[in-house]
């Protein structure tokens, strides 16, 4: 369950987010859309912890995120969520393998171990990527990384996604098939899904949806669930 | 610590090109100066091993440094020579046995070093086959001048005129070697080692010819009496010394004021050695008599404060690369922001990013001195004995 009261949230006079009350049931899958630069990449940032918000609480199974310390929630954000970015930022330097488990050498609170290699072959093997396993993200093609930054949000199990427009560079086909992948995976593990999206097509698939344009930029904010 | 070495050496394996710059770059940095340290100090202790070893030179007056080279490492001599009743004058008092030098002539490349067969056990020299110089004539090969000429025992080598308008000036004489000696690596490895008396025949100054009290032809007499026969010009001297004409071998004038190029005087004991030293600091004649340990020592002096100005320089050029290898890191983080930030937003612990880095820079820094230690192990298999023969 995640939960958002009161929550202020600017970087500069020109923008601020506002949330007053959000409730996110736990195994939802929720959609968040609005107009460029509502807030939606801020929104995540501050459900992951990335962001601390300037006023207000954001709860987490009922643990008040903002009273941790940024490397506390930095071992709770690795535990708990997984990332998706639009960019899929991979590290060019690893092998398709290795930045799968990356989330698992670069904290001490998760463990590597070799059960986690046989996940992250299954995981690729999920998304027809096992063959790949070995090459590195510049040899692999958009639809392709974007599936890789995808199996290393889940490797650790986590109970929450953030996807921040994982769709947005994609092809209809890489769209279904990365929207399939996630959604089997929440189903698969009760796990909570907040997705960033432009896409209309695709909202309707969600359990709710916030569009951030219509209540919080720059006014009071209000939840709504579709 | 494992998953940030693995982190840091992907890095690093991926991006090899840089990494190879930079660890080529900073192997030289250390390298350079550590290799001009090691080729001093081995040089150093070669010159001063073998000046030690040398307790009093003799020689003309003049430079200290030319009669010192020349004497111990068998250089053209600098200094014009002495006259051979100056060994006799060293020995009469038997405060020390007198080792005559003489270096001026050559075996092609090899120097031919006129001395007596004392000059073997002085440097406690062993011979690796055959034995001294017995009769005149007669020559030793060190080990890599037996390897230069291609030549052992049995076999003759003949020397080389002094220079190409010299034809006259010394006589190409065919020499029998008759022992090789162990390699020793000092100069004496290169020297051909004769009698003294061999190279005064080189010289001219002694010479065998055709009985002229026998000889028949007009042609090769000028003027004949009952005790006097004067040769001609076409009386020709021999080329080789052999057991049938080595009697006929003779000196012209007194052998007493043949030419020595050094005297290596070693005296019986510490006071046989000052009153020597003493004696011709004082005489003020036309000898002098030198220490070679200090005279190596001043010269070495010299060598280390070029050495010192030369590790600076590389110091300083390896404190510039220093900075400019932290700038390329620090501009390498600068530009792997963004891949700083998707670490830290997944999760990463701030340690285990700043130790990823580090790592990197310590794994760039760990391999240049594996390859510092490899071109230094290159040097002492390969380089040393090129040095030596430098020092040669």
């Amino acid at each position: 369950m995640i939960s958002c009261r009161d929550v202020r949230f600017s970087y500069t006079a020109d923008f601020s987010l506002e949330i007053d009350h959000l409730e996110i049931g736990k195994g939802n899958r929720v959609a968040v859309t609005g107009a460029s630069g509502c807030g939606k990449t801020t929104f995540i940032k501050l459900l992951a912890g990335i962001l601390r918000p300037d006023s207000g609480k954001i709860f987490l199974n009922d643990l008040d995120m903002t009273t941790y310390s940024m490397a506390e929630l930095q071992d709770l954000r690795i535990v708990k969520t997984g990332l998706v970015f639009q960019e899929f930022e991979l590290l060019d330097y690893l092998r398709v393998i290795d930045n799968v488990t990356l989330p698992l050498r670069i904290n001490p609170v998760l463990k590597f171990g070799q059960e986690h290699r046989q996940r992250a072959l299954e995981l690729l093997d999920a998304v027809g990527l096992r063959d790949k396993s070995k090459r590195y993200p510049g040899q692999l093609s958009q639809g392709e990384r974007q599936r890789v930054a995808v199996c290393r949000s889940m490797i650790a199990t986590p109970e929450i996604l953030l996807c921040d427009e994982p769709t947005a560079n994609l092809d209809a086909k890489n769209r279904d098939a990365i929207l399939r992948l996630i959604f089997d995976y929440c189903d698969t593990f009760k796990a909570t899904l907040v997705l960033v999206t432009h896409d209309r097509e695709i909202v309707s698939a969600f359990d709710q949806q916030i569009d951030l344009s219509t209540y919080s930029f720059n006014r009071n904010s209000k939840t709504d669930e579709s | 610590m494992n998953h940030s070495i693995y982190l840091a050496w992907n890095y690093l394996k991926y991006h090899w090109g840089k990494t190879l710059l930079l660890v080529f770059a900073i192997s030289m940095v250390i390298f350079i100066p550590t290799a001009l340290n090691l080729f001093a100090n081995r040089g150093s202790e070669r010159m001063m091993a073998r000046a030690v070893t040398t307790p009093l030179l003799a020689g003309s007056k003049g430079s200290a440094t030319d009669l010192t080279l020349s004497s111990l490492y068998f250089r053209d001599p600098g200094i014009p020579p002495l006259e051979y009743h100056e060994v006799k004058a060293i020995e009469q008092e038997g405060l020390a046995t007198a080792i005559p030098l003489h270096i001026n002539y050559r075996v092609k490349t090899q120097p031919i070093i006129g001395t007596s067969n004392q000059y073997f056990g002085f440097r406690n020299t062993q011979f690796r086959e055959g034995r001294p110089m017995a009769v005149l004539g007669e020559c030793v090969l060190g080990a890599v001048a037996a390897e230069v000429l291609g030549a052992e025992v049995g076999d003759a080598v003949i020397s080389s005129p002094a220079g190409a308008f010299d034809v006259a000036g010394s006589f190409p004489l065919k020499m029998t070697v008759v022992g090789v000696l162990e390699q020793t690596n000092t100069p004496d490895d290169d020297a051909v080692f004769t009698d003294i008396k061999t190279t005064w025949v080189i010289s001219g100054k002694a010479h065998g010819h055709d009985d002229l009290t026998t000889v028949t032809s007009d042609s090769l007499l000028l003027s004949r009496t009952d005790s006097i026969a004067v040769a001609s010009k076409a009386v020709l001297s021999y080329t080789e010394i052999t057991p049938e004409n080595i009697n006929s071998f003779h000196f012209h004038g007194n052998p007493d004021s043949y030419p020595v190029n050094a005297v290596i005087a070693v005296p019986k004991d510490k006071k046989s050695e000052l009153i020597l030293r003493g004696r011709y600091e004082t005489q003020g004649d036309n000898v002098q008599i030198v220490v070679p340990e200090l005279v190596v020592e001043e010269l070495l002096e010299t060598v280390v404060s070029i050495k010192e100005i030369l590790t600076l320089a590389a110091v300083s050029i390896g404190l510039a690369t220093l900075v400019i290898t932290l700038l390329v890191f620090s501009l390498s983080i600068r530009l792997r922001k963004k891949e700083i930030q998707t670490l830290r937003y997944i999760g990463a612990a701030r340690g285990r990013i700043t130790a990823v880095l580090s790592l990197e820079i310590l794994l760039v820094f760990a391999l240049s001195l594996l390859l510092t230690l490899t071109y230094l192990l290159v040097i002492a298999i390969l380089g040393i004995p090129l040095l030596e023969k430098l020092i040669h």
